[in-house]
């Protein structure tokens, strides 16, 4: 029964802090499939420490602890290859930067969380088929019969509504406080 | 903060996340973001936005399953109507069992956690989905999935494995291996004869040898004997006979998609399994080669060029997209190149048309042979052919690994097409790099929709004078290693692909083709 309250507690935490641990480990490895492989190691690896997280501090925060060692591991692997990788300076000015923000990063996620709902039927399609099919943008450019460039123009011009409905929805936030 | 500090940024993002962001591109990203706030700012809340949307709609199920969990274990249901405590209930088992498999999948699907059986004993290139393995590593009995690359496995019998990717393995003892898809090819020991590998169907079972094993998507399976004999049995559980044959040496048989059909008598595909790793790639040097499939794109070299981009053999123009029909020419003709720094220009090449024309300045290439005059397209800065009869595209993979990315570049080349790089004027372009020598890995991809009709012949020419000639029979898959020193003088390089028949399926791509 131990066991069984130690992996629902696991299960709850992680789920509900999963979005804040992605994010920390796609800023700083821009690479969707290997921040997903990254994601689901940190996971193992914090499940088998899970022991020595105190409860009633900040899940999150320790998650990224554990996350860091394994970006960090993951880059040495990478850096005799030839895989475009963010240089040293950049990676450790965003490294030092991202703890100072990590409080916010709940907030700011549920603020997209509303933001999403209000894209139009056709930017739902296409994050839609992006996120959750993993379809290739070449197959998202063939669907919508446009060429590869513009699907990545599209997703960008997405990209850039949420973030103008994230500003707007946490400037609102911070004047009704 | 209302438009992203400089005008492509989303689009560049959106590019970095699919791995499709050039070095030049990144190099002017990361700049920006250390030495501006607002473009700082900008990139973390991308990366946020592109986060949450993803972790949001995959198989961990939406944010509010958190709410439904902490329903199931604190019963806060019981406080509301018995059709909102049922409906939360099963929105919580159904959430509960996509997490569990979710977990069950990571914590114990994709890396291994049996006892050990093995070690990994050598790499190439080699990414693992979940798990990052080096050579010397213990292997342990269960599952591992190669996405990138070869690996060799040496399993404490002293069999060995040679994994291919995309190959999804399972160890299941020293003794058997499940292959579930993908490439695999067996060294077998004495001390370990019997040793079996079990795909969907089938149940391959040494009798002393070395073979090779394929099992496809579909579930059909081939096993090639290399050396030795096998005994390939169809899975009883699945065919309603007991269905058994040995299988000699140089021969091959294949068990249908559905398990019940084996045909035997063909020969075996030596050339389809790779028997010993390929050596570990060179380390970048301080100054970066030069990527000729980038040049091809419209390129300096460094990854300005665009991907998927080519040059039409009937103009010498630019050309988007794949190509989509096979034409034919009567006429040997040199087609310049103007629009294209560094290349001089290109050409169909067919010796029983007279002399075949290499370069502005009228070099031939003596040794044409005959041809048909067709092709398909022209030299492309691309790692994708198009199939005309599924008109779907078909990635290149050369030794495990995927080619036509910014990592690995590729420059495809069908038969019949010839293009020269003018290196003087590279050098004049690029006035630090010294020009010694090409380089590439040349083949053609294993998994095509249909076998390659008919031989094909790679050339390399220096001022045209042939330096290398490789070919490429029917059904005897190599990847070769092309590294043709350059002399200082040398003004062109000319590759040059042919085929003496139907060129259909004879794709011929060259991996990481730089001037070093």
């Amino acid at each position: 029964m131990d066991q069984d309250k130690r992996t629902l507690d696991f299960l709850r935490l992680f789920v509900r802090h999963q979005q804040e641990l992605y994010a920390y480990i796609l800023t700083l490895v821009p690479h969707v499939h290997d921040a997903d492989d990254l994601f689901q190691e940190g996971m193992t690896v914090m499940w088998r420490k899970f022991d020595q997280f105190q409860p009633g501090t900040n899940f999150a925060a320790w998650g990224v602890q554990v996350m860091r060692y394994q970006i960090l591991d993951y880059r040495r692997h990478l850096a005799r290859s030839k895989r475009v990788l963010m240089e040293d300076s950049l990676f450790e000015t965003l490294m030092n930067y991202l703890p100072t923000i990590q409080d916010e990063m709940a907030v700011r996620i549920e603020a997209l969380r509303k933001c999403q709902s209000l894209l139009d039927d056709r930017a739902k399609r296409i994050i839609k088929m992006r996120y959750e099919h993993n379809t290739p943008v070449e197959g998202i450019a063939s669907y919508l019969k446009v060429s590869r460039r513009h699907v990545y123009h599209l997703l960008g011009q997405i990209n850039g509504v949420l973030l103008r409905c994230l500003r707007r929805t946490l400037a609102e936030g911070s004047r009704t406080i | 903060m209302r438009k992203p500090p400089f005008p492509n940024m989303d689009e560049l993002i959106q590019r970095l996340l699919d791995d499709q962001i050039q070095p030049d591109e990144m190099a002017r990203l990361g700049r920006a973001i250390r030495e501006d706030t607002r473009v700082r700012d900008y990139y973390i809340d991308s990366l946020l936005v592109s986060a949450a949307i993803r972790r949001s709609s995959q198989v961990t199920g939406e944010l509010s399953g958190a709410d439904l969990i902490e329903a199931l274990s604190s019963g806060a249901g019981h406080r509301r109507s018995r059709r909102l405590v049922r409906c939360l209930y099963a929105s919580a088992a159904v959430l509960m069992l996509g997490v569990l498999i979710l977990v069950s999948l990571t914590l114990f699907g994709t890396k291994a956690k049996g006892p050990p059986i093995g070690r990994l004993a050598g790499t190439y290139e080699a990414r693992w989905r979940g798990a990052r393995l080096r050579p010397g590593e213990a292997l342990h009995v269960g599952a591992y999935d190669l996405r990138e690359g070869m690996a060799r496995m040496e399993l404490d019998q002293g069999t060995s494995l040679l994994l291919e990717a995309p190959c999804q393995v399972k160890l299941t003892s020293v003794g058997e291996v499940t292959l579930r898809n993908g490439r695999l090819a067996v060294v077998v020991s004495a001390q370990a004869r019997g040793f079996r590998v079990r795909t969907r169907t089938t149940l391959i079972t040494d009798l002393g040898t070395e073979f090779g094993v394929i099992a496809r998507p579909d579930g059909s399976t081939e096993a090639h004997v290399l050396e030795g004999r096998v005994n390939v049995a169809l899975d009883p559980n699945i065919s309603s006979r007991p269905t058994s044959l040995v299988v000699n040496e140089g021969q091959a048989t294949v068990v249908d998609a559905s398990g019940r059909a084996i045909r035997d008598g063909l020969a075996a595909r030596p050339g389809d399994f790779v028997l010993q790793l390929p050596p570990s790639s060179r380390p970048t040097g301080s100054v970066k080669p030069l990527n000729l499939a980038d040049i091809v794109g419209g390129g300096n070299g460094r990854g300005t060029g665009r991907l998927d981009r080519g040059i039409d053999l009937a103009t010498g123009q630019p050309l988007k997209g794949p190509a989509t029909a096979i034409r034919w020419t009567r006429r040997n003709e040199f087609r310049p190149t103007p629009q294209l720094p560094g290349i001089d220009g290109v050409f169909v090449p067919n010796g029983a048309l007279g002399p075949v024309v290499i370069s502005s300045t009228g070099l031939t290439f003596s040794e044409c042979p005959r041809t048909t005059g067709s092709y398909f397209g022209g030299p492309a800065n691309s790692g994708k052919f198009f199939d005309l009869p599924s008109q779907q595209s078909y990635p290149a993979r050369l030794n495990g690994l995927s080619f036509g990315t910014s990592t690995h570049p590729a420059l495809s080349l069908h038969p019949n097409a010839g293009i020269t790089f003018d290196l003087d004027r590279i050098r004049r372009d690029h006035p630090k790099v010294r020009i010694d020598r090409f380089t590439a890995l040349c083949g053609i991809p294993r998994d095509l929709p249909q076998s390659q009709f008919s031989a094909a012949d790679v050339w390399v020419l220096l001022d045209g004078m042939v330096r290398l000639h490789l070919n490429y029979p029917v059904e005897r898959n190599v990847v070769a290693e092309v590294d043709v020193p350059i002399p200082t003088q040398t003004r062109f390089l000319t590759l040059a692909v042919t085929c003496s028949g139907r060129a259909d399926y004879s794709w011929i791509f060259f991996g990481d083709p730089y001037l070093e």
